[in-house]
């Protein structure tokens, strides 16, 4: 299993959209919420996650079609790739590309934000650890919607609902004052959260891909 | 499971069995509604306002009931390839979807007089919000390709990756600080409500699922002379 240059440049038309998304949108609160820092404090947060569903589902469509379209994984299944192993490169790619500059963009924004150290450090955590789930829920939802009418709103429709636990979840975990720890309630609801997330789109992707297979072969 | 999943057997079902669901409902919702107006006192704390739990409780339970057994008709369909569990999923769905809208607008309506908010981001009410468009989603799926029965099978997908969703709803009041009270029937030790209002709120429930069945038996009748030739074509 290799991911190649191809890979990246077809990763590439989408990513820097969804980068410029995140990072103009975070601006905008930063910028409208200068005179109101503890405001800034409380919202910033979820305000950061929600971006990072909603920037991700930017990118979904087009990470996903373009593949399809150029016939790379008919190829790459045919080359002897397994569906699963399509859909771990997906995901690895995903945050290759883009997830580890999503994460720096959080960590430079949670300074102008003013976040407190133990906060952008647990923030940091969820969007690492839920990174995951995220990048399958959206392979998922652009399998399901692959060649649909309306995509872009199919997928609104369809990703919003699936990754907001997600987003309750990590919410519990920086809201709550206490650290990391097997007896933190919010924790643990978090890892168990994005542990049946991974393992439930991960069967799901596997359906929608063996599914959309079957419709661009007939 | 193709066995007991017959559309034929089921429609014999419905056309005898039709009648008298009709008159059940007819009958426990005339009771239902005459104990919630009626029958049942008012509470000491929140006055006549109480009296929506008797519209807000059942609905949201079936709400959550019917994307239940959409979800497992939606395993069986994946599992088994079998064209009635499907139709069953498209015949619930719209009215799953006005159980939520109406679980949503009258825990609206409770809440203003109640909390002095008409929509608060709770939990409980975001992850009944999120069913919401659970529904829509599955809706609009089925119909967003021109090749219908690739819209049935991905729709069924989304049906079982949706139920994620039930056990946050049920547990939501538990696992997070909500405003919306904690369970109060649906719990390990003895339900906390007095039971002169529990029996009003029971048959309550019981016209909802009533009139649940009598209006899928109804949609899914239509849906399977809709879709005769379909139906045959899967079958052999």
């Amino acid at each position: 299993m290799t991911i190649n240059v191809r890979h990246f440049r077809i990763s590439h038309q989408t990513i820097g959209s969804s980068a410029s998304f995140f990072l103009i949108s975070l601006s905008c609160l930063g910028y409208f919420l200068q005179n109101h820092p503890e405001i800034l404090k409380q919202v910033g947060p979820v305000f950061i996650w929600m971006m990072t569903i909603f920037s991700a589902l930017l990118s979904t469509a087009s990470f996903i079609g373009e593949e399809f379209k150029e016939g790379v994984v008919e190829q790459e299944l045919l080359g002897g790739l397994s569906m699963g192993g399509w859909i771990f490169k997906k995901v690895m790619m995903q945050f290759l590309d883009y997830g580890w500059i999503l994460l720096l963009i959080v960590y430079g924004v949670s300074y102008v934000f003013s976040l407190e150290e133990k906060t952008t450090s647990k923030l940091l955590f969820t969007l690492l650890v839920g990174f995951p789930a995220l990048s399958l829920g959206c392979i998922f939802a652009g399998l399901l919607t692959l060649d649909a009418d309306n995509q872009g709103l199919l997928l609104g429709i369809i990703m919003l609902p699936l990754c907001l636990p997600l987003l309750l979840f990590a919410f519990g975990v920086i809201e709550n004052p206490q650290c990391f720890s097997m007896q933190n309630g919010p924790f643990l609801l978090f890892m168990g959260g994005v542990c049946i997330m991974i393992s439930l789109f991960f069967f799901g992707a596997m359906c929608a891909l063996k599914y959309a297979l079957e419709e661009t072969n007939a | 499971m193709h066995n007991i999943l017959k559309p034929n057997k089921i429609l014999t079902l419905i056309d005898k069995y039709i009648f008298y669901l009709g008159l059940l409902n007819v009958i426990l919702w005339a009771l239902g509604l005459y104990f919630s107006f009626f029958g049942s006192p008012s509470d000491y704390i929140q006055g006549e306002a109480v009296r929506i739990m008797y519209v807000h409780v059942p609905a949201s339970w079936m709400a959550l009931m019917v994307y239940g057994m959409m979800a497992f008709m939606g395993c069986i369909s994946l599992v088994w390839r079998t064209p009635l569990s499907e139709l069953i999923g498209i015949a619930a769905a719209p009215i799953g979807l006005t159980f939520t809208l109406i679980s949503l607008i009258t825990g609206s309506l409770w809440g203003k007089p109640m909390w002095g908010a008409w929509w608060v981001w709770d939990a409980r009410l975001t992850s009944m919000l999120i069913l919401f468009f659970l529904y829509l989603g599955y809706i609009a799926l089925i119909s967003a390709f021109r090749n219908k029965e690739r819209g049935l099978k991905i729709a069924a997908v989304l049906a079982v990756m949706g139920a994620l969703d039930l056990p946050i709803i049920k547990w939501s009041v538990t696992w997070w600080h909500t405003l919306h009270q904690p369970p109060s029937i649906m719990k390990f030790s003895a339900p906390s409500i007095h039971p002169t209002i529990l029996w009003p709120l029971g048959v309550m429930m019981s016209a909802f699922f009533c009139y649940f069945l009598l209006v899928l038996a109804l949609r899914l009748r239509t849906e399977i002379k809709k879709r005769k030739q379909w139906i045959k074509g899967q079958i052999e």
